[in-house]
């Protein structure tokens, strides 16, 4: 079984009794902060150590440009965790730091501290909103318990510290059912898409991306599609967990999707997929880019675009391929930038209908292009891929042999027989999925969505062990 | 109220997944494609089994072998299987079925690297009441025997490997099938629609690829022996033949093969060696480094069942 579930849901439980067993305030945060601890500590200490050590270093800096109201030693603090970040994830800095220290041990692996990239941010904005004295200073305990919180250190939100940080002072409220009940219900959803639709999904996309078998382009080209799919379950089904799993704590965590996937342009699809990334990159890069250069304010947007994706592009990786997948992004809102005035003319004469699902159609169709260099291995791969594509015949001569098979992994009928359910499964929740999402994820008990989710996840879940959370990597 | 609902949903789910236990339990048991199924509830009475994974059930045809020898055989391999999975299916055949006079068991080097084929937990899922089934499932995958005991979950856990015999066994049932789609056991090896020509097969071994002897292995591997000469079995052990261009590859290769015929040594088994016989240099008998296309399997089938009237039936 994922015991990483089944252990993490041991630790909800326990944590979640022993945090409503007291109603103290000072109690709650120090066990929030412990457990916080215990959770990161388990996947590393050398987790543990650099998120205490970068935390007590920006709270004290932090101080100080409260207090001095310092410019340079803002800039030197944001470069410092940029610098830092970058050594942590591409020069693997948390090998030679550990090679270092007293926690030396023998690793093949490289070491990257979980969620740094995560609180990396949430630092700045920290540093940034303290300097403009937009936030209250908190104390100690509960600035480590903002990047700590066990339930997104893995996997997001990247929370403000203006909507999190209140919430910490506010610890004392009684256990309510209400919280219960959402929190219950959003992890199930979370454990659905995650063991039903997104570890399904994976070894499919594998199977094209590690080019084990040739394929005619539109096999590939619905691998590429599957990637997307499979990436929006797994991420948003992580959020899901994070978010029910802090409600029943009384926390609300920022929402990360929402369903990106029925977007109708690529501004938009920016606006539901993984939106508290694109807010901070928004707030700190966009709206300041966009001021600056007011004066010219078509070419501050495209700037402000092309840079706010540059350093998306970074964030998720160093290499070609993460420029690519950020260049194509630039290029599609340049042009959907450049071509407003036309595109609203075009959707004013055509059926309402009609341009909606069309647009859905082609944003969904740019999106998976893009990932397609978000997932190749290397820039050799997503050439090969892109080859693939184009090469004709598009459509496969045998549906058996030149489709199915390879996205199947092999033409077996238990093989085949696993690929339509997979398939069918992920139609079928992208078509439900907004119907019945608002009504079930409430604070009302839904009986019988509970009971079909459990009793799908005991049928078709994944159970042994599972995919890795693809952005565990970022 | 919430927590009524609760508790509802969760005696709902406990009786749900207890009924569906006992459905899987019954519809795998109706599968004839399974051969735990199928050893288990028809008569079989067979001269010579072949026992082993992949290899030998797409290269061995028992009624090809049958017209050469004259005996009767069966073929019980199951593909990625390794003496572990090979134990439990021998165990199983001779639990309910007359004991055969001879096993025929494949083994190359790469049988005894774990790096190669594995222990298929769900062909065992049905049988973990049985104490020696239940015994050796804990040893080889003990985080799913530790979570079996919860109802359902037996199945549940390696359902990709799971839920399409299970509608397969629901098929046979309404069907009545009484017979396997292989009736005697081999599979013939599939037309490969994307043909893996000499360079790829020689990628699948890394350049100077070293074996490692996995002592787990080797444990089974004396295990099933013992048990198969206990029953009065006569056990022998054969190397398939291997596509020539990668043996240059395997660095350790011949360290192996004799350390395999120690092991048969000790054990007082013969082991025959096709290794390096002539069919192994054409690149149309095989489409990986060990397993044959239908060309090279009816070609081996032959010349093993020469071999056994040789050695075994003239003895």
């Amino acid at each position: 079984m994922s015991l990483v579930y089944v252990e993490y849901l041991c630790f909800l439980v326990v944590f979640t009794g022993l945090y409503y067993l007291t109603s103290s305030k000072k109690i709650r945060a120090y066990l929030l902060l412990l457990c916080s601890f215990i959770f990161i500590a388990q996947h590393s200490f050398f987790s543990l150590i650099f998120l205490v050590a970068s935390s007590v270093f920006t709270f004290f800096i932090a101080k100080k440009i409260a207090q001095t109201k310092s410019k340079p030693l803002l800039w030197f603090a944001i470069s410092l965790h940029i610098i830092v970040l970058l050594g942590i994830k591409y020069f693997h800095w948390g090998n030679t730091l550990v090679n270092l220290s007293p926690l030396h041990f023998q690793t093949n692996t490289i070491i990257v501290a979980l969620g740094v990239s995560f609180y990396t941010l949430q630092h700045i904005s920290f540093l940034v909103e303290t300097f403009h004295k937009r936030i209250p200073f908190p104390s100690l305990g509960n600035y480590l318990s903002y990047h700590a919180f066990f339930p997104k250190i893995s996997s997001g939100p990247i929370e403000k510290p203006q909507t999190f940080l209140p919430q910490l002072a506010s610890l004392n409220q009684s256990f309510s059912s209400e919280n219960f009940v959402y929190g219950f219900q959003r992890i199930l959803w979370g454990f659905f898409k995650k063991m039903v639709l997104a570890d399904r999904l994976l070894p499919i996309v594998e199977q094209i991306f590690g080019l084990h078998t040739p394929a005619h382009g539109f096999t590939v080209w619905l691998g590429i599609c599957l990637f997307t799919l499979a990436l929006y379950f797994d991420f948003s089904a992580y959020i899901d967990i994070a978010i029910g799993s802090a409600r029943i704590l009384g926390i609300k965590l920022s929402e990360n999707f929402n369903f990106p996937l029925h977007t109708t342009s690529i501004a938009a699809f920016w606006r539901c997929w993984h939106i508290t990334l694109i807010q901070w990159l928004t707030q700190y890069l966009y709206y300041p880019i966009v001021y600056r250069f007011r004066k010219y304010p078509t070419l501050a947007v495209m700037l402000a675009i092309a840079v706010v994706f540059g350093l998306s592009g970074v964030w998720h990786g160093w290499g070609i391929t993460y420029l690519l997948w950020a260049a194509c992004h630039i290029v599609y809102l340049w042009f959907e930038t450049l071509t407003k005035k036309q595109r609203n003319t075009i959707a004013k004469k055509l059926p309402r209908l009609f341009y909606q699902n069309f647009s859905i159609f082609i944003t969904f169709n740019l999106v998976c292009f893009a990932h397609l260099f978000f997932r190749a291995n290397s820039f050799a791969t997503a050439q090969t891929l892109i080859q693939k594509v184009f090469t004709f015949p598009f459509f496969p001569q045998s549906v058996l042999v030149d489709f199915i098979a390879p996205l199947a992994g092999g033409g077996s009928q238990e093989q085949v027989f696993n690929l339509y359910i997979s398939l069918l499964g992920c139609f079928l929740f992208l078509f439900l999925e907004k119907k019945i999402y608002p009504y079930y994820l409430s604070t009302k008990f839904r009986f019988s969505i509970n009971f079909i989710l459990l009793l799908l996840i005991f049928l078709f879940g994944i159970f042994d062990a599972g995919e890795a959370f693809i952005y565990l990597q970022f | 109220m919430m927590v009524k609902k609760f508790f509802l949903l969760i005696i709902a789910l406990v009786f749900c997944l207890i009924l569906l236990d006992k459905a899987f339990q019954f519809f795998l048991r109706q599968n004839m494609n399974t051969k735990m199924a199928y050893i288990s509830r028809e008569e079989l009475d067979y001269d010579l089994l072949i026992h082993g994974p992949c290899e030998p059930l797409w290269m061995i045809n028992p009624t090809q072998l049958d017209s050469i020898t004259g005996i009767s055989s069966y073929n019980l391999a199951l593909s990625h299987s390794d003496f572990a999975d090979n134990f439990i299916h021998l165990y199983q055949y001779l639990k309910h079925q007359k004991a055969p006079k001879y096993l025929l068991l494949y083994i190359t080097p790469e049988s005894m690297d774990l790096r190669y084929n594995k222990f298929n937990t769900y062909r065992f899922a049905d049988f973990l009441a049985d104490s020696t089934v239940a015994s050796i499932v804990e040893e080889m995958d003990p985080l799913y025997f530790k979570w079996s005991k919860l109802p359902f979950v037996r199945y549940a856990y390696y359902s990709n490997f799971i839920n399409f015999k299970f509608v397969q066994g629901v098929k046979h049932f309404f069907q009545k099938r009484k017979t396997p789609y292989h009736e005697n056991g081999y599979e013939a090896p599939a037309i490969q629609a994307w043909h893996y020509n000499l360079s790829k097969m020689v990628e699948l071994y890394p350049k100077n690829i070293e074996f490692k002897w996995n002592s787990m292995r080797e444990k089974y591997l004396i295990k099933l022996v013992k048990y198969a000469q206990k029953k009065g079995i006569k056990v022998i052990f054969y190397e398939s033949p291997v596509f020539a261009p990668t043996i240059s590859y395997q660095k350790n290769r011949g360290e192996f093969i004799e350390h395999i015929k120690n092991t048969a040594q000790s054990l007082a088994v013969d082991f025959w060696e096709f290794g390096e016989i002539p069919m192994s240099k054409n690149e149309e008998n095989f489409f990986s480094t060990l397993n044959t296309t239908l060309k090279g399997s009816r070609i081996f089938t032959d010349t093993l069942g020469k071999h056994i009237r040789q050695n075994l039936l003239c003895e």
